[in-house]
C-alpha cells in the first residue's frame, strides 16, 4: 500500500518555489495584538511568512522548530512578548532557552544559527512588528534556500489510529 | 498492507510454543503486567489483521533481545517487532516521540543530500586524524547528543575522543567524515525503512568517497547497523566494519597496549546492541582485566542477562522505562563499584537522566563513564 504522504497545510499554500518559506510562531498576546494593529494600520509585511498562532511562545521547543526545518522551512521566526511582560510569566524566557539550543543544533547541521530568530514585540506595536518581519524575510532571502528537501511521512500516534484505519 | 503472515513466517514466530519464557525475561513485562512478548506473538498469529498494527504495545518493546536470547524455539523477536512496526508505519502509525520529536527531526534532516554539516568542532590537535586513510572512524550522533543534552551534561563525545585516542595509540590515524549521517538505526527500529535507507545510502557514499576499506565504530547501535543492516538492505557495501573493542582487545593481547595502575572498582554494563545482539561480551572484560589495580565487579544481571537501559529509539519513554533504569542503577550501586562503565552513548544518557530523579536521586547516583574514554584514560603514558 502506498504511503499517505502529507505536506503540511501551511506549505501547500506556499505557491512559488523561488519565494522563501518562513514559519512564524506568534504568541497570542503581545505579538498577535501587534499583528492586528499592523492590519488595522494597513501596514505591509512579507507574505512569505506563514504565521502560526500559539497561546504562548513557551509552547515551542527544539523539536517543533527542527520539525519546521525538516518540512522545508528556510527560516523560523518567533514572535512573543518582551521578557518580563509574558502573560504566563516565564513563557518567553523558556522560548529563549530553546532558541539558544536550536541555534546550536542548526550550527551543527550546517544551516547556521541565523535561520531562527526571536523577536520580543512590545504589546500591540504594529509598526515595530512589520519592520522586524520584513528584516527577517530579507535576511532569509540573502541566506538563500535551505538545503533540506525532505518530505516527511504523515505520522499518526498508535492510540489515535483506530479512527483512521 | 504489509503481510503479517509473511512476517510470522520470516521471523519464525510460527514456531512459538507459547511457553512464556520471553515474558519472564522481558524487562518491560516485569514492570507492566499489560505487556507480554508472548501475547504479541499470539495476537499476531491469531488476529493477522490490521488491528495488529494498531496495537500500542508494539512501540513499548525495547528490542533489547532478552526474549530472543532465551527463546528455545528461536523466534527472532527483534525482526518480528521491526516488521510489524514497518507495517504500522506504512499506514501512518508511529510510536510516541520523546523530546518533542527533536531527534526524529534530526534524523530526517540528515537524510538530505545537500547537507554540509559542521559536526567536527570538538576535534583537538591531540587527536590525530587524516583526510584519507584505510580506516575511517564512524563517530555516530554524539556531537548532536552532547549539544542537545547539555542540561544533563552527558559528555557524549567522550566515547569518540577516547576511541580516537585508543586508535592513535595503536598506530592508526583514522579518517573522519565531516558529513557522516546518523546510522539510521532508530528509523529502522521505528519502522521507517525508507528514512533508514536514505541515511544508509548517504553513509555508504560518504565512506566510499573517503576511500576507507575498514570502518571502526564504538557506538553499539552504529556498529550493529553498519555491520548487519547495511549489507542486509544494500548488499555489499565494500567496507569491513569492526568494533573498537575488538581492536583494543587484540592489542592488549599482543602486548602493544599497556596501562598504568588504576586503583578503582568498576562495573561494566553490556548494552543490548553490543552484548545480546552482537555477542561482544569478553572483549570489554579482557580489556579491563589488563588494567593493573582495577577491580571489576559484575552486576546481578550481566552478559546475556544484562538489563537494558530502558529506552529505545527516542520513543515511548514513561514510568516503566524509568523503573527499568532505576533497577539497573540499583544493581550497579549494589556492586559497590566507584564507576559504572557503559559502551553506549545512549545508555549513558538514559541512565544519567534517571539519576536526576529528585526523590530517588541520591539512591541512584553513581559515577558513569564511557568505556572508551575510561580505557583511554588508563593508557600508560
Ligand atoms: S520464549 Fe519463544 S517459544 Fe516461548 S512464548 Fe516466547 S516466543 Fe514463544
Ligand atoms: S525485545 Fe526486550 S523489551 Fe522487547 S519484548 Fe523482548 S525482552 Fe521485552
Amino acid at each position: 500500500m502506498a504511503r499517505k504522504r502529507k505536506i503540511p497545510q501551511e506549505f501547500r499554500i506556499c505557491r512559488d518555489e523561488s519565494e522563501p518559506r518562513i514559519v512564524g510562531f506568534v504568541c497570542n498576546w503581545g505579538a498577535y495584538s501587534g499583528l492586528e494593529m499592523a492590519g488595522v494600520k494597513k501596514l505591509k509585511y512579507a507574505p512569505s511568512v506563514q504565521l502560526i498562532r500559539l497561546m504562548c511562545l513557551g509552547r515551542i521547543n527544539t523539536g517543533l522548530v527542527l520539525k519546521a526545518f525538516e518540512f522545508g522551512a528556510d527560516g523560523v521566526l518567533l514572535l512573543g512578548c518582551p521578557s518580563g511582560s509574558c502573560h504566563y510569566e516565564f513563557g518567553v524566557d523558556r522560548a529563549k532557552e530553546s532558541v539558544a539550543q536550536i541555534k546550536k543544533m542548526l550550527n551543527l547541521l550546517g544551516l547556521g544559527s541565523k535561520r531562527v530568530h526571536l523577536v520580543e514585540v512590545p504589546l500591540g506595536d504594529g509598526d515595530f512588528l512589520a519592520r522586524r518581519i520584513n528584516t527577517f524575510e530579507k535576511r532569509i532571502r540573502e541566506l538563500g534556500p535551505s538545503p533540506i528537501k525532505y518530505v516527511p511521512t504523515q505520522i499518526v500516534l498508535a492510540d489515535q489510529a483506530a479512527t483512521l484505519l | 498492507m504489509k503481510d503479517i503472515k509473511k512476517t510470522i513466517f520470516e521471523s519464525k514466530a510460527y514456531s512459538c510454543l507459547d511457553c512464556g519464557k520471553c515474558t519472564s525475561a522481558c524487562p518491560v513485562a516485569r514492570h507492566d503486567s499489560g505487556f507480554s512478548p508472548r501475547m504479541l506473538v499470539y495476537d499476531a498469529i491469531h488476529e493477522s489483521g490490521p488491528e495488529v498494527f494498531r496495537d500500542g504495545r508494539l512501540w513499548q518493546c525495547l528490542t533489547c533481545a532478552s526474549c530472543e536470547t532465551i527463546c528455545a524455539s528461536d523466534v527472532r523477536y527483534g525482526e518480528f517487532i521491526r516488521a510489524l512496526r514497518g507495517g504500522a508505519y506504512e499506514q501512518g502509525i508511529s510510536g510516541q516521540c520523546t523530546h518533542g520529536g527533536a531527534l526524529q527531526a534530526l534524523m530526517h534532516i540528515m537524510a538530505s543530500d545537500e547537507l554540509n554539516q559542521n559536526r567536527l568542532d570538538w576535534l583537538t590537535r591531540q587527536l590525530e586524524t587524516a583526510d584519507t586513510s584505510d580506516t575511517l572512524y564512524f563517530v555516530g550522533c554524539a556531537p548532536y547528543f552532547e549539544t542537545f543534552f547539555a542540561d544533563l551534561n552527558t559528555k557524549s563525545l567522550k566515547g569518540a575522543t577516547g576511541s580516537i585516542t585508543l586508535l592513535n595509540r595503536m598506530g592508526i590515524v583514522p579518517a573522519i567524515s565531516p558529513n557522516e549521517r546518523c546510522c539510521g538505526h532508530d528509523l529502522l527500529n521505528s519502522g521507517d525503512v525508507e528514512g533508514f535507507l536514505k541515511l544508509a545510502r548517504q553513509n555508504v557514499k560518504e565512506i566510499a568517497e573517503s576511500g576507507a576499506s575498514r570502518v571502526v565504530v564504538s557506538c553499539p547501535e552504529g556498529y550493529h547497523t553498519l555491520k548487519e543492516e547495511y549489507p542486509r538492505y544494500l548488499g555489499n557495501t565494500g567496507f569491513e566494519v569492526v568494533h573498537i573493542m575488538d581492536l583494543v582487545a587484540q592489542a592488549v593481547l599482543d602486548g602493544s597496549l599497556q596501562f598504568h595502575a588504576v586503583k578503582k572498582k568498576v562495573t561494566y554494563h553490556d548494552p543490548c546492541r553490543l552484548g545480546r545482539i552482537s555477542g561482544i561480551y569478553d572483549q570489554p572484560r579482557d580489556i579491563l582485566g589488563a588494567i593493573p589495580g582495577l577491580q571489576i565487579v559484575e552486576m546481578g544481571h550481566h552478559r546475556s542477562s544484562a538489563l537494558c537501559c530502558g529506552t529505545q529509539s527516542w520513543m515511548n519513554c514513561g514510568s516503566v522505562n524509568k523503573q527499568i533504569q532505576v533497577e539497573l542503577l540499583r544493581e550497579a550501586k549494589a556492586t559497590g563499584a566507584d564507576i559504572l562503565l557503559t559502551a553506549c552513548p545512549k545508555c549513558k544518557i538514559h541512565l544519567q537522566c534517571a539519576m536526576h530523579d529528585e526523590v530517588l536521586g541520591q539512591d541512584l547516583k553513581i559515577e558513569i563513564k564511557s568505556f572508551a574514554s575510561f580505557v583511554a584514560g588508563a593508557l600508560a603514558r
